[in-house]
Formats: C-alpha cells, structure tokens, sequence
C-alpha cells in the first residue's frame, strides 16, 4: 500500500534520513520505534508531501506522492496526526473535526461524524468547546478523530502517546485496534517501544536516519542485536 | 470638557478608529495567514484612489452613479491584491519572512513610481459625491457624514467578515491556518485558496479605506497609501498581531488615541508632535505587552 524507496531526506547539509526503505501492506499496523532525532517524524511528513524529498521515492498504491500538494495526498487516502496533535485552539471542537472533512466531496460525513463520536463520546459533549481548553488526552481523541474524517486508508500518527497518562494511553491503543478491524491500515511511530510492540505486525527501528532493524515483534525479540539497539535508547 | 465637545471628540474617535481597524484588518489578515506583512498594503489602497479618479474623471459623475463607483474601485483594489499575491508572493511563499519584507518593499515602490509616471507627483483632484462634505449640526456638536459612513461602511464590514470566517466552510480553513498553517495543509486545506481568499478580503478592506480617504481628501496622490498603512501597523502592533479581534480593538484604541492626544496636546499648542506621542505609546505597548492587547495565544497549551 505505501512504498518507501531510499528516501533521502535534507535539512539544509543535515541528512535527516540516509535512503530508508518501508513498506506498509493494506491492513497492517506497522509500527516505527527509534530515539529522538532518528528521523521518524521526517518520514511522516515526507509521506504526508509535506516536507521535500532530495532522492527516492514514496508510492501509496504504486503512484508516487513526492512533488504532490498536501492536499492531494490527503484526497488520495493518506491522514497524518502529526506529533504534538496540533488542534486548533482557537477554533472549537466542532470546527476542529469539520477541518478534518475538507477534502470530503461523498454523502457519507454525517455518518462518519457518528462514528467518531462512538469511538470518542467526549467529543460530542465539547462540541462547542474551544478546542485549547480539551485535556492532553481529549486533544490527542480529537486529533485522531479529526484525520478519521478525512476517511484515509492508511493512517500515520506521529507520537500518539506524548505526554498523555498512562490510562489514556491505553484507551487511544485500543482505538488503534478498533480501527483496523474497521479496515484502516496504520503507520505507527512511537518512541513507547513495549507498546509499539505489543500492537504492531511489523516493527521498524529507525536510528539516525537509517533503519537499523526490520520484522514481527517476536523476531525482533528473538533477535541479540535488537535488544542492544533497544538498550541503546531505552 | 463640556458634554457636546466630550460628543463631538467621542464621534470623532470613532470614526477614525473605524478608519484604523479597516486597515489593520487588512494588515493583520495577511500577517496571520502567511506570515507577510505587506507594505504593498498601501499601494492597494492607492490603486482604489486612482480607480476612483478614473470612473469620475472619464466616466460618470459621482453624485449619481456612486453605488456603481463603489463597485468598481472594490473591483480594481481586488485585482491589484490578486495581482500581488500571484505575481509576487506567491513565489515567495516558501522563503524566509525577510525574503517576503523586501518582496512587498519592491511592489509597494514599483506601484508609486507607476502611479508617478502616470500622474505625477501632485495630488489629482477626485469630483466626490457632495453628500461626503456635507455635516449634520446638533446644537455645537457637528457630526460629518463622511464620519457616519465610515463608520457604518466600518461595522458592516465587519460583521460581515466575522459571519464568513465563523460560518463558512472556506472561513473556518481560514482562521485555521492563520492559527496553524502547515496542520491546516495536512487536512487537506488548499494553500493556495486560502491565501487568495485572504487576499480578496484584504483588497476589498483596502478599496474600502481608498474610498473613504478620497472623500475626506478630495485626491488621489501616489502616496497616499502610507499614512493609512503606518498607522493601521501601529494598530496592529497595539491590539496584537496574531488576532483579527486584536487588530479591530487596536484600531479603536488608537482611534481614542490620536483623537485625545490633539485635543490634549493643543491646550499646550503641541499638537503637531501628535504622532511623536503615538509612537510613544506604541514602544511602551512593545515594552511591556510584546504581544499586544489582545494577545493570539490567550488559550495555553495543556499536556
């Protein structure tokens, strides 16, 4: 479904990422786990044509969406929360999720509004709310709900788990799973690795721009190098 | 102060207060969705004027045809806003603010030498409607009409702005990207329309202000865009850049301000070093509330 070829990312002369290759199938959730400074935002907002890419390539469903407008990906079925939710907390909680339905052109919004509100009954409640005055863990619900409203295929959250309590933390997991039963694939990069773990089919670890190790939960735990890579930023 | 001079000085106020919040609307519009702040600002201010001089001078008259008038100079400051955003910020979008500073130094000053080569520097008179000189008189309060309209053109303008970035779809995408730019694009909102839209509103908010400045001038001149830009800059600054809100209230404010500074300054016969005391006022907001009187950020972020 997403395709990443030796992508090669530059801030100025700092190479943010050195050629990484990824692959996310329909279906999955992939997770990506890796200190500060790897590199695991980049990725996002690269895949999100948010950022430029100076080499390689990123495909979603074999068309590549490097020079594409952001919002083209984002009618083409890819929704990034990035890290630090990033609301609008000006704008209310309503208004919020509407943003989330600007590339919407179906019938279908209503009825995926609902669905957002059974995932996330809070959201209903505050609709009127500034969204600045949400708790960290409301923020977090109405970040996801809102890139849900974009209905995306593959969805990519960037540190879902910052700075939230631990309890929210498994409530905004359990959605992860929720919603690829619903048939979202997701791209998943936390620096919470056991979580990350326990939730994803495939784990990459990414470290200073390169990915370092790549396979299921169990092979990286079998594997000696894995726990010293682990070891090293734990 | 007796109470028709205290009426008199507060219509007054209000009226250039009305005057300043056009602008800095205009101003703060552009600031808070892009990051620009556009000395060009001016200049659409100006190409209203000389659109206004166009339609008297080589068309009709403007006693009779004025609602028409009003239409075309909003139309001609419109094209001129679309103009800049196209032709000279657009490609500079993705550059550093310094980049876009210079940027609108060079159209502001390629418009006035335009206007320049076209006019010459020496004011051109502009045949107004007569209703603009006209006042009415109650007891030793006299009230201009000019002042009456400004005002209403003032508060009609905004209330429909607040209705379109409140209950439109292309409003909310605006004040969702003068707060977040980049997380706006991540939903899906294009860059593009957003910044046009802005630039629209900004045009119509300048032909607006070209219209009122020529009915209270009685002529166009190339540089008449600077004294409404400065001081709707200063309004800016005062009520804070990061808000629409704060930009109408520093308009008001400094409505109140320039008003009470001539009539105090004058007891003392000081009154030409008006604008010294203005900027006073500015660096001590710049001292000790960088952020203006209504600060953006009012809502702290919680983790």
């Amino acid at each position: 479904m997403l395709a990443i070829e030796n992508l090669v990312v530059r801030y100025g002369s700092i190479l943010a990422l050195r050629g990484i290759s990824l692959e996310v199938n329909e279906g999955e959730i992939v997770g990506v786990i890796g200190p500060n400074g790897a590199g695991k935002s980049t990725m996002l907002m690269a895949a999100a044509a948010a950022i430029p890419v100076a080499e390689g390539d990123i495909r979603f469903e074999g068309e590549t969406v490097v020079g594409s407008r952001p919002e083209r990906v984002v009618e083409r079925g890819i929704s990034l929360v990035p890290e630090g939710r990033h609301i609008f907390h000006r704008l209310t909680v309503g208004e919020n999720l509407e943003l989330g339905t600007t590339t919407r052109k179906d019938d279908q919004v209503e009825q995926d509004k609902l669905r957002v509100f059974e995932l996330f009954p809070i959201l209903k409640e505050y609709l009127k709310t500034p969204a600045g005055k949400l708790s960290g863990g409301e923020q977090q619900m109405l970040a996801i709900g809102r890139a849900l409203l974009a209905k995306p295929r593959l969805l990519m959250l960037d540190e879902p788990s910052l700075g939230l309590a631990p309890i929210v933390i498994d409530r905004v997991f359990e959605t992860f799973e929720q919603l690829r039963s619903s048939g979202v694939t997701i791209l998943l990069v936390e620096q919470h690795a056991e979580r990350t773990l326990e939730l994803a089919d495939r784990v990459y670890v990414l470290r200073t721009g390169n990915i370092e190790l790549a396979g299921t939960p169990a092979e990286l735990e079998a594997n000696p190098e894995f726990e010293r890579a682990f070891l090293g930023f734990v | 102060m007796d109470p028709s001079e205290v009426a008199q000085n507060a219509i007054n106020a209000l009226a250039q207060g009305s005057f300043f919040a056009l602008v800095a609307l205009g101003v703060a519009l552009l600031f808070g969705i892009m990051g620009l702040v556009n000395f060009a600002y001016g200049e659409l201010i100006m190409a209203g004027g000389y659109a206004m001089l166009i339609f008297t001078n080589w068309f009709l008259p403007a006693s009779t045809w004025w609602a028409l008038l009003i239409i075309w100079t909003l139309a001609v400051a419109v094209v001129f806003a679309l103009a800049q955003e196209r032709l000279a910020f657009r490609p500079v979008r993705r550059a550093e603010q310094t980049t876009m500073l210079v940027t609108s130094f060079a159209v502001s000053i390629l418009l006035v030498n335009i206007a320049l080569m076209v006019w010459g520097g020496m004011a051109e008179a502009v045949q107004v409607a007569g209703v603009t000189l006209e006042n009415w008189v109650a007891g030793d309060v006299r009230i201009r009409k000019i002042d009456v309209i400004t005002l209403s053109a003032a508060a009609f303008l905004l209330l429909l702005l607040s209705v379109f970035l409140k209950k439109t779809a292309i409003g909310i995408q605006m004040r969702a990207a003068s707060e977040d730019f980049r997380m706006s694009q991540l939903l899906g909102v294009p860059a593009n329309r957003v910044i046009a839209t802005a630039f629209v509103i900004a045009g119509i908010l300048a032909g607006t202000v070209g219209l009122i400045t020529i009915s209270n001038t009685g002529g166009a001149v190339p540089g008449m865009g600077l004294f409404p830009l400065i001081f709707g800059l200063v309004a800016v600054v005062i009520g804070g850049m990061t808000s629409l809100v704060g930009a109408i209230v520093g308009g008001f404010v400094l409505g109140g301000l320039v008003v009470g500074l001539e009539q105090g300054l004058s007891t003392y016969g000081l009154e030409r070093f008006r604008d010294v005391f203005v900027f006073l006022v500015v660096i001590l907001v710049l001292v000790f509330r960088p952020g203006g009187i209504v600060s953006g950020r009012t809502v702290k972020e919680r983790v």
